[in-house]
Protein backbone atom coordinates (compact mmCIF):
# COMPACT_ATOMS: atom_id res chain seq x y z
CA UNK A 1 0.00 0.00 0.00
CA UNK A 2 1.24 3.47 -0.86
CA UNK A 3 -0.07 6.58 0.84
CA UNK A 4 -0.73 9.47 -1.54
CA UNK A 5 -1.99 12.52 0.25
CA UNK A 6 -4.53 10.97 2.67
CA UNK A 7 -5.37 8.02 0.39
CA UNK A 8 -4.01 4.49 0.79
CA UNK A 9 -3.54 2.95 -2.65
CA UNK A 10 -3.22 -0.77 -3.18
CA UNK A 11 -0.57 -1.23 -5.89
CA UNK A 12 -1.22 -4.93 -6.35
CA UNK A 13 -4.50 -4.32 -8.13
CA UNK A 14 -5.40 -3.22 -11.65
CA UNK A 15 -7.29 0.07 -12.14
CA UNK A 16 -9.76 1.28 -14.75
CA UNK A 17 -8.79 4.88 -15.55
CA UNK A 18 -12.32 6.09 -16.35
CA UNK A 19 -14.45 4.45 -13.70
CA UNK A 20 -11.82 4.31 -10.92
CA UNK A 21 -12.72 0.70 -10.18
CA UNK A 22 -9.97 -1.58 -8.96
CA UNK A 23 -9.69 -5.18 -10.17
CA UNK A 24 -8.11 -7.80 -7.90
CA UNK A 25 -7.12 -10.48 -10.39
CA UNK A 26 -6.77 -14.08 -9.32
CA UNK A 27 -6.44 -16.49 -12.26
CA UNK A 28 -9.57 -16.16 -14.35
CA UNK A 29 -11.53 -14.56 -11.51
CA UNK A 30 -11.57 -10.96 -10.28
CA UNK A 31 -12.89 -9.05 -7.35
CA UNK A 32 -14.12 -5.52 -8.13
CA UNK A 33 -14.23 -2.42 -5.93
CA UNK A 34 -13.92 1.37 -5.99
CA UNK A 35 -10.79 3.46 -5.60
CA UNK A 36 -10.55 5.55 -2.41
CA UNK A 37 -10.67 8.76 -4.46
CA UNK A 38 -13.89 8.16 -6.34
CA UNK A 39 -15.70 6.90 -3.28
CA UNK A 40 -14.84 10.15 -1.51
CA UNK A 41 -15.88 12.46 -4.33
CA UNK A 42 -19.20 10.65 -4.73
CA UNK A 43 -20.10 11.33 -1.12
CA UNK A 44 -21.67 8.87 1.27
CA UNK A 45 -23.18 5.81 -0.41
CA UNK A 46 -26.79 5.34 0.55
CA UNK A 47 -27.89 2.30 -1.45
CA UNK A 48 -26.42 -0.39 -3.69
CA UNK A 49 -28.29 -2.98 -5.71
CA UNK A 50 -26.43 -5.59 -7.78
CA UNK A 51 -27.61 -7.59 -10.77
CA UNK A 52 -28.43 -11.19 -9.94
CA UNK A 53 -25.77 -13.86 -9.55
CA UNK A 54 -24.96 -15.38 -12.92
CA UNK A 55 -25.48 -12.11 -14.81
CA UNK A 56 -23.20 -11.90 -17.84
CA UNK A 57 -21.73 -8.40 -17.79
CA UNK A 58 -19.73 -6.72 -20.56
CA UNK A 59 -16.96 -4.18 -19.92
CA UNK A 60 -18.53 -0.73 -19.63
CA UNK A 61 -21.99 -2.14 -18.98
CA UNK A 62 -23.91 -1.95 -15.75
CA UNK A 63 -23.76 -4.66 -13.08
CA UNK A 64 -25.91 -2.75 -10.61
CA UNK A 65 -27.13 0.62 -9.41
CA UNK A 66 -25.90 2.90 -6.70
CA UNK A 67 -27.21 5.93 -4.85
CA UNK A 68 -24.69 8.35 -3.46
CA UNK A 69 -25.66 11.62 -1.85
CA UNK A 70 -25.54 13.32 -5.22
CA UNK A 71 -27.09 10.93 -7.74
CA UNK A 72 -28.44 7.54 -8.75
CA UNK A 73 -26.41 5.82 -11.43
CA UNK A 74 -25.12 2.56 -12.82
CA UNK A 75 -22.06 0.60 -11.71
CA UNK A 76 -20.26 -0.02 -15.00
CA UNK A 77 -17.97 -3.04 -15.07
CA UNK A 78 -14.25 -2.42 -15.71
CA UNK A 79 -13.96 -5.94 -17.21
CA UNK A 80 -16.38 -8.44 -18.74
CA UNK A 81 -17.46 -11.46 -16.74
CA UNK A 82 -20.15 -13.51 -15.11
CA UNK A 83 -21.15 -12.44 -11.60
CA UNK A 84 -20.16 -15.31 -9.28
CA UNK A 85 -20.47 -13.55 -5.92
CA UNK A 86 -21.98 -10.33 -4.64
CA UNK A 87 -20.99 -8.65 -1.41
CA UNK A 88 -24.16 -8.84 0.64
CA UNK A 89 -22.55 -6.87 3.47
CA UNK A 90 -22.21 -3.90 1.13
CA UNK A 91 -25.84 -4.20 0.07
CA UNK A 92 -26.83 -4.03 3.73
CA UNK A 93 -24.35 -1.29 4.57
CA UNK A 94 -23.17 0.70 1.52
CA UNK A 95 -21.07 2.92 3.80
CA UNK A 96 -18.45 0.14 3.73
CA UNK A 97 -17.49 1.39 0.25
CA UNK A 98 -16.54 4.70 1.85
CA UNK A 99 -14.97 3.37 5.03
CA UNK A 100 -13.14 0.28 3.75
CA UNK A 101 -12.92 0.44 -0.07
CA UNK A 102 -10.27 -2.28 -0.41
CA UNK A 103 -11.56 -4.49 2.39
CA UNK A 104 -15.18 -5.09 3.32
CA UNK A 105 -16.28 -2.53 0.75
CA UNK A 106 -15.59 -4.72 -2.30
CA UNK A 107 -18.57 -5.08 -4.67
CA UNK A 108 -18.72 -8.26 -6.75
CA UNK A 109 -16.63 -11.17 -7.99
CA UNK A 110 -16.59 -11.97 -11.70
CA UNK A 111 -15.54 -15.01 -13.71
CA UNK A 112 -13.76 -13.19 -16.53
CA UNK A 113 -14.91 -13.77 -20.10
CA UNK A 114 -12.52 -11.53 -22.04
CA UNK A 115 -9.47 -11.39 -19.83
CA UNK A 116 -6.68 -11.44 -22.46
CA UNK A 117 -8.08 -8.48 -24.34
CA UNK A 118 -9.28 -6.37 -21.42
CA UNK A 119 -6.73 -6.72 -18.62
CA UNK A 120 -3.99 -4.98 -20.69
CA UNK A 121 -6.31 -1.95 -20.95
CA UNK A 122 -6.15 -1.44 -17.19
CA UNK A 123 -3.46 0.45 -15.28
CA UNK A 124 -0.99 -1.83 -13.51
CA UNK A 125 2.42 -1.61 -11.86
CA UNK A 126 3.65 0.56 -8.98
CA UNK A 127 4.85 3.55 -10.99
CA UNK A 128 1.91 3.56 -13.38
CA UNK A 129 -0.65 3.40 -10.58
CA UNK A 130 1.04 6.07 -8.46
CA UNK A 131 1.49 8.38 -11.48
CA UNK A 132 -2.11 7.93 -12.59
CA UNK A 133 -3.50 8.42 -9.10
CA UNK A 134 -1.47 11.57 -8.45
CA UNK A 135 -2.63 13.17 -11.70
CA UNK A 136 -6.24 12.19 -10.97
CA UNK A 137 -5.99 13.62 -7.47
CA UNK A 138 -4.67 16.91 -8.85
CA UNK A 139 -7.48 17.04 -11.41
CA UNK A 140 -10.11 16.34 -8.74
CA UNK A 141 -8.65 19.02 -6.47
CA UNK A 142 -8.28 21.60 -9.24
CA UNK A 143 -11.86 21.12 -10.32
CA UNK A 144 -13.24 21.17 -6.77
CA UNK A 145 -14.67 17.64 -6.90
CA UNK A 146 -13.41 16.49 -3.52
CA UNK A 147 -16.47 16.14 -1.26
CA UNK A 148 -16.75 18.76 1.44
CA UNK B 1 -26.95 23.16 -34.73
CA UNK B 2 -30.07 21.20 -33.84
CA UNK B 3 -32.86 22.69 -31.75
CA UNK B 4 -33.73 21.29 -28.35
CA UNK B 5 -37.24 20.03 -27.61
CA UNK B 6 -39.65 21.61 -25.17
CA UNK B 7 -42.67 19.86 -23.68
CA UNK B 8 -45.32 21.51 -21.49
CA UNK B 9 -47.70 19.26 -19.55
CA UNK B 10 -50.20 19.63 -16.73
CA UNK B 11 -52.37 17.36 -14.59
CA UNK B 12 -50.03 14.38 -14.77
CA UNK B 13 -50.83 11.28 -12.74
CA UNK B 14 -47.96 9.94 -10.61
CA UNK B 15 -47.32 6.92 -12.83
CA UNK B 16 -47.59 8.75 -16.16
CA UNK B 17 -45.48 11.64 -14.94
CA UNK B 18 -42.67 9.31 -13.87
CA UNK B 19 -43.01 7.11 -16.96
CA UNK B 20 -42.69 10.17 -19.20
CA UNK B 21 -39.44 11.16 -17.45
CA UNK B 22 -38.07 7.65 -18.06
CA UNK B 23 -39.25 7.52 -21.68
CA UNK B 24 -37.62 10.86 -22.50
CA UNK B 25 -34.37 9.85 -20.77
CA UNK B 26 -34.15 6.67 -22.83
CA UNK B 27 -34.54 8.62 -26.07
CA UNK B 28 -30.95 9.77 -25.58
CA UNK B 29 -29.43 6.30 -25.71
CA UNK B 30 -27.99 4.78 -28.86
CA UNK B 31 -31.14 2.67 -29.26
CA UNK B 32 -33.52 5.47 -28.28
CA UNK B 33 -33.48 7.72 -31.29
CA UNK B 34 -34.59 11.34 -31.24
CA UNK B 35 -33.97 14.31 -33.49
CA UNK B 36 -33.50 16.43 -30.40
CA UNK B 37 -30.15 16.26 -28.57
CA UNK B 38 -31.81 17.53 -25.37
CA UNK B 39 -35.35 17.82 -24.04
CA UNK B 40 -36.76 20.17 -21.41
CA UNK B 41 -40.10 19.14 -19.94
CA UNK B 42 -41.90 21.54 -17.62
CA UNK B 43 -44.92 19.95 -16.01
CA UNK B 44 -47.28 19.66 -13.08
CA UNK B 45 -48.73 16.65 -11.35
CA UNK B 46 -52.36 16.39 -10.38
CA UNK B 47 -53.20 17.61 -6.88
CA UNK B 48 -51.57 15.67 -5.32
CA UNK B 49 -48.91 13.08 -6.03
CA UNK B 50 -46.41 11.88 -3.44
CA UNK B 51 -43.12 10.55 -4.79
CA UNK B 52 -40.36 8.78 -2.90
CA UNK B 53 -36.68 8.50 -3.87
CA UNK B 54 -35.30 5.52 -5.77
CA UNK B 55 -34.23 3.47 -2.76
CA UNK B 56 -36.52 4.75 -0.02
CA UNK B 57 -38.91 2.55 1.94
CA UNK B 58 -42.24 4.05 0.89
CA UNK B 59 -44.02 2.91 4.05
CA UNK B 60 -41.43 4.72 6.17
CA UNK B 61 -41.86 7.95 4.22
CA UNK B 62 -45.53 8.40 3.36
CA UNK B 63 -48.91 7.52 4.81
CA UNK B 64 -50.28 5.24 2.10
CA UNK B 65 -53.72 4.89 3.71
CA UNK B 66 -54.08 8.64 3.95
CA UNK B 67 -52.99 9.06 0.31
CA UNK B 68 -55.54 6.52 -0.80
CA UNK B 69 -58.34 8.01 1.26
CA UNK B 70 -57.56 11.46 -0.16
CA UNK B 71 -57.31 10.10 -3.69
CA UNK B 72 -53.63 11.10 -4.04
CA UNK B 73 -51.29 9.25 -6.35
CA UNK B 74 -47.98 7.92 -5.10
CA UNK B 75 -44.94 6.41 -6.70
CA UNK B 76 -41.21 5.77 -6.78
CA UNK B 77 -38.85 7.95 -8.80
CA UNK B 78 -35.70 6.99 -10.67
CA UNK B 79 -33.81 9.78 -8.92
CA UNK B 80 -32.61 9.54 -5.34
CA UNK B 81 -33.26 11.74 -2.32
CA UNK B 82 -36.32 12.15 -0.12
CA UNK B 83 -40.11 12.08 -0.46
CA UNK B 84 -41.75 15.04 -2.23
CA UNK B 85 -45.30 16.28 -2.56
CA UNK B 86 -46.15 17.44 -6.08
CA UNK B 87 -49.23 19.12 -7.51
CA UNK B 88 -50.56 22.11 -9.42
CA UNK B 89 -48.32 24.58 -7.54
CA UNK B 90 -45.07 22.65 -7.75
CA UNK B 91 -43.18 22.86 -11.04
CA UNK B 92 -41.54 19.67 -12.25
CA UNK B 93 -38.44 20.38 -14.35
CA UNK B 94 -37.10 17.40 -16.22
CA UNK B 95 -34.09 17.89 -18.48
CA UNK B 96 -32.78 14.92 -20.44
CA UNK B 97 -29.75 14.58 -22.70
CA UNK B 98 -26.53 12.60 -22.99
CA UNK B 99 -22.77 12.94 -22.69
CA UNK B 100 -22.30 13.94 -26.33
CA UNK B 101 -24.55 16.98 -26.01
CA UNK B 102 -23.60 17.90 -22.46
CA UNK B 103 -20.11 16.58 -21.68
CA UNK B 104 -19.38 16.10 -18.00
CA UNK B 105 -16.76 14.40 -15.89
CA UNK B 106 -18.17 14.76 -12.39
CA UNK B 107 -21.76 14.77 -11.26
CA UNK B 108 -21.36 18.11 -9.48
CA UNK B 109 -20.82 19.76 -12.90
CA UNK B 110 -24.26 18.60 -14.00
CA UNK B 111 -25.90 20.05 -10.91
CA UNK B 112 -24.13 23.35 -11.40
CA UNK B 113 -24.87 23.70 -15.12
CA UNK B 114 -28.45 22.47 -15.01
CA UNK B 115 -29.60 24.34 -11.91
CA UNK B 116 -28.11 27.67 -13.06
CA UNK B 117 -31.12 28.54 -15.31
CA UNK B 118 -33.47 27.94 -12.36
CA UNK B 119 -31.42 30.30 -10.19
CA UNK B 120 -31.50 32.84 -13.05
CA UNK B 121 -35.29 32.54 -13.30
CA UNK B 122 -35.66 33.08 -9.56
CA UNK B 123 -33.34 36.08 -9.77
CA UNK B 124 -35.46 37.65 -12.49
CA UNK B 125 -38.46 37.23 -10.21
CA UNK B 126 -36.51 39.06 -7.51
CA UNK B 127 -35.45 36.05 -5.45
CA UNK B 128 -31.79 35.52 -4.56
CA UNK B 129 -31.46 31.76 -4.32
CA UNK B 130 -28.34 29.60 -4.07
CA UNK B 131 -27.24 26.01 -4.43
CA UNK B 132 -27.17 24.33 -1.00
CA UNK B 133 -24.56 21.75 -0.03
CA UNK B 134 -26.46 18.64 -1.05
CA UNK B 135 -29.15 18.80 -3.68
CA UNK B 136 -31.34 21.75 -2.81
CA UNK B 137 -31.79 25.33 -3.90
CA UNK B 138 -32.34 27.62 -0.95
CA UNK B 139 -33.45 31.14 -0.14
CA UNK B 140 -32.08 32.47 3.15
CA UNK B 141 -31.63 28.98 4.52
CA UNK B 142 -35.02 27.70 3.39
CA UNK B 143 -35.47 25.09 0.69
CA UNK B 144 -37.25 26.30 -2.44
CA UNK B 145 -36.36 23.45 -4.83
CA UNK B 146 -35.08 19.88 -4.62
CA UNK B 147 -32.73 18.50 -7.26
CA UNK B 148 -31.83 15.02 -8.44
CA UNK B 149 -29.76 13.36 -11.16
CA UNK B 150 -30.19 9.90 -12.62
CA UNK B 151 -27.67 8.41 -15.04
CA UNK B 152 -29.00 5.50 -17.09
CA UNK B 153 -26.85 2.40 -17.70
CA UNK B 154 -26.13 3.64 -21.22
CA UNK B 155 -25.14 7.11 -20.04
CA UNK B 156 -28.31 9.15 -20.67
CA UNK B 157 -28.79 11.96 -18.17
CA UNK B 158 -31.98 12.88 -16.35
CA UNK B 159 -31.81 16.05 -14.27
CA UNK B 160 -34.91 16.70 -12.22
CA UNK B 161 -36.00 19.63 -10.08
CA UNK B 162 -39.15 20.27 -8.11
CA UNK B 163 -39.56 24.02 -7.77
CA UNK B 164 -42.07 25.31 -5.23
CA UNK B 165 -44.33 28.00 -6.59
CA UNK B 166 -46.38 27.42 -3.48
CA UNK B 167 -47.11 24.57 -1.05
CA UNK B 168 -49.83 23.42 1.28
CA UNK B 169 -48.52 22.67 4.76
CA UNK B 170 -51.70 20.90 5.92
CA UNK B 171 -51.50 18.45 3.03
CA UNK B 172 -47.79 17.85 3.66
CA UNK B 173 -48.49 17.04 7.29
CA UNK B 174 -51.24 14.61 6.33
CA UNK B 175 -49.30 12.45 3.91
CA UNK B 176 -45.57 12.82 4.63
CA UNK B 177 -44.25 11.03 7.69
CA UNK B 178 -42.12 13.86 9.01
CA UNK B 179 -40.77 13.54 12.54
CA UNK B 180 -42.84 16.27 14.16
CA UNK B 181 -46.18 14.52 14.40
CA UNK B 182 -46.28 14.95 18.18
CA UNK B 183 -45.94 18.73 17.95
CA UNK B 184 -48.95 20.98 18.32
CA UNK B 185 -50.41 22.13 14.99
CA UNK B 186 -48.98 25.59 15.52
CA UNK B 187 -45.47 24.26 16.14
CA UNK B 188 -45.69 21.87 13.20
CA UNK B 189 -46.54 24.71 10.86
CA UNK B 190 -43.82 26.93 12.33
CA UNK B 191 -41.27 24.14 11.99
CA UNK B 192 -42.05 23.67 8.29
CA UNK B 193 -42.18 27.40 7.57
CA UNK B 194 -38.72 27.75 9.08
CA UNK B 195 -37.29 25.21 6.65
CA UNK B 196 -39.23 25.45 3.41
CA UNK B 197 -40.32 28.40 1.32
CA UNK B 198 -41.84 29.01 -2.09
CA UNK B 199 -41.80 31.65 -4.79
CA UNK B 200 -45.16 33.07 -3.73
CA UNK B 201 -44.27 33.11 -0.03
CA UNK B 202 -40.95 34.80 -0.70
CA UNK B 203 -42.42 37.45 -2.98
CA UNK B 204 -45.64 37.91 -1.02
CA UNK B 205 -47.56 37.84 -4.28
CA UNK B 206 -48.92 35.14 -6.59
CA UNK B 207 -46.98 34.26 -9.73
CA UNK B 208 -48.88 32.35 -12.43
CA UNK B 209 -47.57 28.87 -13.20
CA UNK B 210 -47.68 29.59 -16.94
CA UNK B 211 -45.51 32.67 -16.43
CA UNK B 212 -43.05 30.67 -14.33
CA UNK B 213 -42.80 28.02 -17.05
CA UNK B 214 -42.14 30.67 -19.73
CA UNK B 215 -39.43 32.21 -17.59
CA UNK B 216 -37.69 28.91 -16.84
CA UNK B 217 -37.81 27.95 -20.53
CA UNK B 218 -36.30 31.32 -21.50
CA UNK B 219 -33.49 30.92 -18.97
CA UNK B 220 -32.58 27.42 -20.19
CA UNK B 221 -32.47 28.75 -23.77
CA UNK B 222 -30.24 31.66 -22.72
CA UNK B 223 -27.94 29.59 -20.52
CA UNK B 224 -27.18 27.06 -23.26
CA UNK B 225 -27.56 29.35 -26.28
CA UNK B 226 -30.19 27.05 -27.78
CA UNK B 227 -33.54 27.40 -29.49
CA UNK B 228 -36.29 25.25 -28.05
CA UNK B 229 -38.93 23.80 -30.35
CA UNK B 230 -42.21 22.89 -28.65
CA UNK B 231 -43.32 19.41 -29.59
CA UNK B 232 -46.01 17.64 -27.59
CA UNK B 233 -45.94 13.95 -26.75
CA UNK B 234 -47.27 12.16 -29.84
CA UNK B 235 -49.95 9.46 -29.79
CA UNK B 236 -47.33 6.84 -30.51
CA UNK B 237 -45.07 8.14 -27.76
CA UNK B 238 -47.99 8.14 -25.33
CA UNK B 239 -48.56 4.44 -26.04
CA UNK B 240 -44.95 3.70 -25.10
CA UNK B 241 -45.22 5.86 -21.98
CA UNK B 242 -48.41 4.06 -20.95
CA UNK B 243 -46.56 0.78 -21.35
CA UNK B 244 -43.70 1.96 -19.08
CA UNK B 245 -46.27 3.21 -16.55
CA UNK B 246 -48.03 -0.16 -16.45
CA UNK B 247 -44.82 -2.21 -16.33
CA UNK B 248 -43.00 -0.14 -13.72
CA UNK B 249 -44.70 2.81 -12.07
CA UNK B 250 -48.09 1.15 -11.47
CA UNK B 251 -46.40 -2.12 -10.55
CA UNK B 252 -46.58 -2.73 -6.80
CA UNK B 253 -43.28 -4.60 -6.85
CA UNK B 254 -41.57 -1.38 -7.98
CA UNK B 255 -43.56 0.94 -5.73
CA UNK B 256 -43.27 -1.12 -2.53
CA UNK B 257 -39.77 -2.54 -3.01
CA UNK B 258 -37.74 -2.66 0.19
CA UNK B 259 -34.14 -1.63 0.23
CA UNK B 260 -31.64 -3.78 2.12
CA UNK B 261 -30.75 -0.81 4.31
CA UNK B 262 -33.00 -0.38 7.32
CA UNK B 263 -34.84 2.90 7.98
CA UNK B 264 -34.67 4.01 11.64
CA UNK B 265 -35.76 7.04 13.60
CA UNK B 266 -34.72 8.36 16.98
CA UNK B 267 -35.28 11.38 19.18
CA UNK B 268 -33.35 13.04 22.00
CA UNK B 269 -34.20 15.75 24.51
CA UNK B 270 -31.39 17.77 25.99
CA UNK B 271 -31.61 20.55 28.49
CA UNK B 272 -29.01 23.20 27.76
CA UNK B 273 -28.34 26.62 29.34
CA UNK B 274 -29.92 28.12 26.22
CA UNK B 275 -33.08 26.04 26.52
CA UNK B 276 -34.49 22.62 25.67
CA UNK B 277 -33.02 21.04 22.55
CA UNK B 278 -35.25 18.46 20.87
CA UNK B 279 -33.57 16.53 18.06
CA UNK B 280 -35.06 14.03 15.64
CA UNK B 281 -33.02 11.88 13.31
CA UNK B 282 -33.85 9.54 10.44
CA UNK B 283 -31.23 6.96 9.47
CA UNK B 284 -30.88 4.68 6.50
CA UNK B 285 -28.34 2.05 7.45
CA UNK B 286 -25.29 4.01 8.59
CA UNK B 287 -26.30 7.18 6.75
CA UNK B 288 -28.17 10.18 8.09
CA UNK B 289 -31.35 10.58 6.06
CA UNK B 290 -32.62 13.66 7.88
CA UNK B 291 -32.12 15.66 11.05
CA UNK B 292 -34.49 18.08 12.70
CA UNK B 293 -33.22 20.24 15.55
CA UNK B 294 -35.86 22.26 17.36
CA UNK B 295 -36.07 24.32 20.52
CA UNK B 296 -36.65 27.80 21.81
CA UNK B 297 -33.89 29.30 19.73
CA UNK B 298 -35.82 31.32 17.22
CA UNK B 299 -32.86 33.55 16.39
CA UNK B 300 -30.74 30.52 15.57
CA UNK B 301 -33.20 28.63 13.38
CA UNK B 302 -31.34 29.48 10.18
CA UNK B 303 -28.08 28.15 11.59
CA UNK B 304 -29.75 24.97 12.83
CA UNK B 305 -31.46 24.54 9.48
CA UNK B 306 -28.08 24.81 7.75
CA UNK B 307 -26.66 22.11 10.03
CA UNK B 308 -29.66 19.90 9.20
CA UNK B 309 -29.14 20.46 5.49
CA UNK B 310 -25.41 19.69 5.53
CA UNK B 311 -25.93 16.52 7.54
CA UNK B 312 -28.59 15.18 5.19
CA UNK B 313 -27.35 12.08 3.33
CA UNK B 314 -24.01 12.10 5.12
CA UNK B 315 -22.32 9.36 7.14
CA UNK B 316 -23.37 8.64 10.70
CA UNK B 317 -19.96 9.42 12.12
CA UNK B 318 -19.43 11.52 15.24
CA UNK B 319 -16.27 13.18 13.90
CA UNK B 320 -18.09 14.14 10.72
CA UNK B 321 -21.05 15.53 12.67
CA UNK B 322 -18.67 17.52 14.89
CA UNK B 323 -16.86 18.98 11.86
CA UNK B 324 -20.14 20.04 10.24
CA UNK B 325 -21.49 21.61 13.43
CA UNK B 326 -18.22 23.45 14.16
CA UNK B 327 -18.03 24.78 10.61
CA UNK B 328 -21.63 26.02 10.44
CA UNK B 329 -21.54 27.57 13.93
CA UNK B 330 -18.32 29.39 13.02
CA UNK B 331 -19.82 30.70 9.78
CA UNK B 332 -22.94 31.96 11.48
CA UNK B 333 -21.41 33.29 14.69
CA UNK B 334 -19.04 35.52 12.73
CA UNK B 335 -22.05 37.32 11.23
CA UNK B 336 -24.47 37.44 14.11
CA UNK B 337 -24.63 37.50 17.86
CA UNK B 338 -27.23 35.40 19.58
CA UNK B 339 -29.02 36.01 22.85
CA UNK B 340 -28.46 32.48 24.19
CA UNK B 341 -25.74 30.56 22.42
CA UNK B 342 -26.11 26.78 22.16
CA UNK B 343 -22.76 25.09 22.68
CA UNK B 344 -21.43 23.08 19.73
CA UNK B 345 -20.98 20.03 21.96
CA UNK B 346 -24.64 20.19 23.01
CA UNK B 347 -25.76 20.12 19.38
CA UNK B 348 -23.38 17.27 18.48
CA UNK B 349 -24.38 15.21 21.52
CA UNK B 350 -28.08 15.77 20.91
CA UNK B 351 -27.71 14.48 17.34
CA UNK B 352 -25.53 11.59 18.43
CA UNK B 353 -27.86 10.47 21.22
CA UNK B 354 -30.84 10.57 18.84
CA UNK B 355 -28.91 8.44 16.36
CA UNK B 356 -27.91 5.87 18.95
CA UNK B 357 -31.53 5.61 20.09
CA UNK B 358 -32.57 5.08 16.47
CA UNK B 359 -30.07 2.24 16.15
CA UNK B 360 -31.13 0.74 19.49
CA UNK B 361 -34.80 0.96 18.58
CA UNK B 362 -34.13 -0.99 15.40
CA UNK B 363 -32.34 -3.62 17.41
CA UNK B 364 -35.39 -4.07 19.62
CA UNK B 365 -38.05 -3.50 16.97
CA UNK B 366 -40.96 -5.88 17.27
CA UNK B 367 -41.11 -7.72 14.00
CA UNK B 368 -44.30 -9.58 14.68
CA UNK B 369 -45.06 -13.11 15.73
CA UNK B 370 -47.16 -15.85 14.24
CA UNK B 371 -50.09 -14.62 16.38
CA UNK B 372 -49.75 -10.88 16.16
CA UNK B 373 -48.09 -9.58 13.01
CA UNK B 374 -46.32 -6.25 13.06
CA UNK B 375 -48.62 -3.45 11.97
CA UNK B 376 -46.96 -0.61 10.09
CA UNK B 377 -47.42 2.66 11.93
Amino acid sequence: MEKIDKYEINQNYYYDADSHFWVDLSGSEARIGMSPLVQETSGSFVAVVFDAMGADVKRGQSFGNIEAEKHVGPLNAPVSGVVTEINEKVQENPRLINTDPYGEGWLVKLKLTNKDEEIPKLIFGDDNIVGWFKSELKKFEDKGWIAQ
Amino acid sequence: MKNWRYIDQTEMSASKGLATDEYLTNLHTSEGGTDFPAILRLYNYKDHSVLVGRFQDINAEIDIEECESLGFGFGRRLTGGGAILMGANQLGICFTTNQEELPWEHISELYKKLSAPILDALKELGIEAAFRSKNDLEVEGKKIAGLGVYISPSGAIQFHASLLLDFDIDVMLKVLKIPIQKFSDKRKIASIEQRITSINRTLGTAVEMTDLKSLVLKKYAEAFGKTFEEQDISTNEQKMINHIARETYENEEWIFQRSPQADMTGVSLKKTPAGLLRTYIGLKGENIKSVLITGDFLDQEEMLSEIESRLKWSPLDKDHITKVVDKVVLEYSSNKSYSHVIENDDIVNAIWVASQRALAEKRYTYNGSCYYPKVEA
